[in-house]
């Protein structure tokens, strides 16, 4: 009798417990159809922050995440995101632990994202930057190569751009690793792997740059960066080209015209720092935010400079993203959904707004120390040039004739190269492909 | 005794007070450097020699990169 008792007292529990398990993955359900994805998201982590959600409920969250970005999470607590336990919580959680150096947690949870097909690439990338940390470059290159071959294949524009992202940063740590590595050629080959129409290839020029630096073709190192000087790639921001390319002169021992590098980068940039400052020493509440919606053409005419650093901010897939789940949450507030949670919404999309404004703020503080930088490098090659040119002098050096200038037997020509002339045209399929043709002369005497 | 030792003091007194010391200074002085001679040894040459000073060799850091390990982090923070 007694057992009967209980028997049946734990069948009405489960049966309860079922039912509002139902009555709440239903109301989760009902909120997503009608579209207030914001709301049925702070439904069900108000719900289950301190416990493990059911899988229904999770596949849901899913479905959410997927549509809305994963920029919710981003103050979520390690305990908090590990008891959500879907594959964008893990993947945060792994990036967090790679942030702080906890390489054996990431990889931890790196491996449980591993058999999900659609987070493969990031993880994949992400291991690769755990290994490269690691100082493990062998494994850090299997990691790249792998995931470089994983191809987008969403209908989704905002979610292919995404996809694919993935697959140059890949392509491009590839080469990064091979750099490390010192195996310059091969991070070449890496670099060339990133198609000219991403948003990743001008930063490769300059990687690329350097590798031939390495293997001392500075004739090649010159005619890589004078793509930057094509109208197509203006809005791009490289202070540290002008030194390479200064650097290279210095080389091949052309002082001249390596000091008028120097000097016109003085001059180029020490305006532009100076509005930089100008800039960050303000301090209006959500300025940076607002800068990204200022009208572009008021903008242009006021600073064609800080319009080509947000050209370049507004690149980057995490702030399409932003942006995209920032519209989000004034779709659902305008349709004011009586289901709607409209004060947390508002509360969520100030928050994402700090987020916005925090990521432009610390993009701009980079631009200005790229400069800083790039100018103290400067200003130690040109006493280095003071210096070789006073010993040329007391060593009674003269200068070579620069007739050799331009000879195609300056180049350092490969088996498949073929060369044409620069006719001051950039044709977007030669860009990245030019290479000067000067004689190196520090050996002998220069008149 | 005592006047004695009296009369002496105050003969003494009237010597000092007697005696008047004038200073005089010479109006003009006159110095024959070129026959001056100075009795001594040479020990360092007598010709004028310049020594060469070692030339300081800059040897500046100048800009060269070794790795991208900063990027590859950023870049990841920048796709999501």
């Amino acid at each position: 009798m007694m057992k009967l008792a209980l028997l049946t007292l734990f069948f009405i529990i489960s049966l309860v417990h079922t039912k509002e398990k139902f009555t709440f993955s239903q109301k989760v359900q009902k909120n997503i159809n009608r579209g207030n994805l914001y709301t049925a998201l702070l439904d069900i982590t108000d719900k289950y922050k301190r416990s493990r959600p059911p899988k229904e409920i999770r596949e849901q969250l899913i479905l959410i995440v997927e549509k809305i970005g994963p920029h919710f999470f981003n103050t979520f607590s390690d305990v908090e995101l590990r008891n959500i336990g879907i594959p964008t919580t893990n993947l945060i959680m792994a990036k967090r632990n790679l942030y702080l150096g906890k390489y054996h947690y990431a990889l931890k949870r790196l491996n449980k994202l591993m058999k999900n097909e659609k987070f493969q690439a990031q993880a994949l990338l992400v291991k690769g930057t755990v290994y490269y940390k690691m100082g493990l470059i062998k494994r850090a290159i299997s990691s790249f190569e792998k995931c470089s071959q994983i191809d987008g294949d969403s209908k989704n524009g905002l979610i292919r751009f995404h996809q694919e992202t993935v697959q140059n940063n890949c392509r491009m740590n590839l080469g990064r690793a091979y750099f490390k590595n010192k195996e310059f050629e091969k991070a070449i080959s890496a670099y060339n792997l990133v198609p000219k129409k991403s948003a990743k290839w001008p930063y490769t020029l300059l990687e690329k740059a350097w590798a031939y630096y390495h293997l001392e073709n500075y004739n090649r190192v010159l005619g890589i960066l004078l793509t930057f000087n094509s109208p197509l790639l203006e809005s791009y921001f490289f202070p540290e080209a002008q030194a390479l390319k200064a650097m290279s002169y210095f080389k091949l021992c052309y002082f001249e015209e390596s000091e008028h590098i120097i000097n016109v980068f003085y001059k180029k940039y020490k305006p532009k720092s100076s509005e930089l400052s100008k800039l960050l020493s303000k301090r209006t509440p959500f300025q940076f935010f607002n800068l990204i919606f200022e009208d572009r053409s008021v903008l242009k005419r006021r600073s064609l400079f800080l319009n080509s650093l947000l050209t370049q901010i507004e690149k980057r897939s995490k702030h399409k993203l932003d942006l995209n789940s920032l519209f989000g949450f004034n779709s659902e507030i305008y349709k004011a959904s009586i289901h709607s949670r409209i004060k947390d919404i508002s509360e969520m999309q100030e928050d994402l707004k700090n987020q916005i404004n925090h990521s432009v703020k610390l993009s701009m503080y980079n631009f200005i120390n790229q400069i800083h930088s790039t100018s103290k490098h400067m200003f130690n090659l040109q006493l280095e040039i003071l210096s070789k040119k006073r010993e040329n002098l007391y060593k009674k050096k003269t200068i070579l004739n620069k007739d050799e200038d331009g000879n195609i037997k300056n180049l350092d020509i490969g088996a498949s190269d073929i060369f044409w002339d620069f006719r001051k045209s950039f044709w977007a399929d030669e860009l990245g492909d030019y290479t000067l043709a000067l004689k190196k002369s520090c050996s002998k005497a220069r008149r | 005794m005592r006047l004695l030792t009296l009369f002496f003091i105050i003969a003494s007194t009237n010597l000092i007070a007697e005696k008047k010391v004038i200073i005089k200074y010479k109006q003009y002085e006159r110095f024959d450097l070129g026959s001056m001679e100075v009795k001594g040894n040479i020990i360092a040459p007598g010709d004028i020699s310049v020594q060469e000073r070692k030339r300081k060799v800059f040897e500046e850091e100048l800009i060269n990169r070794t790795n991208f390990d900063e990027e590859i982090i950023t870049d990841m923070k920048f796709i999501q």
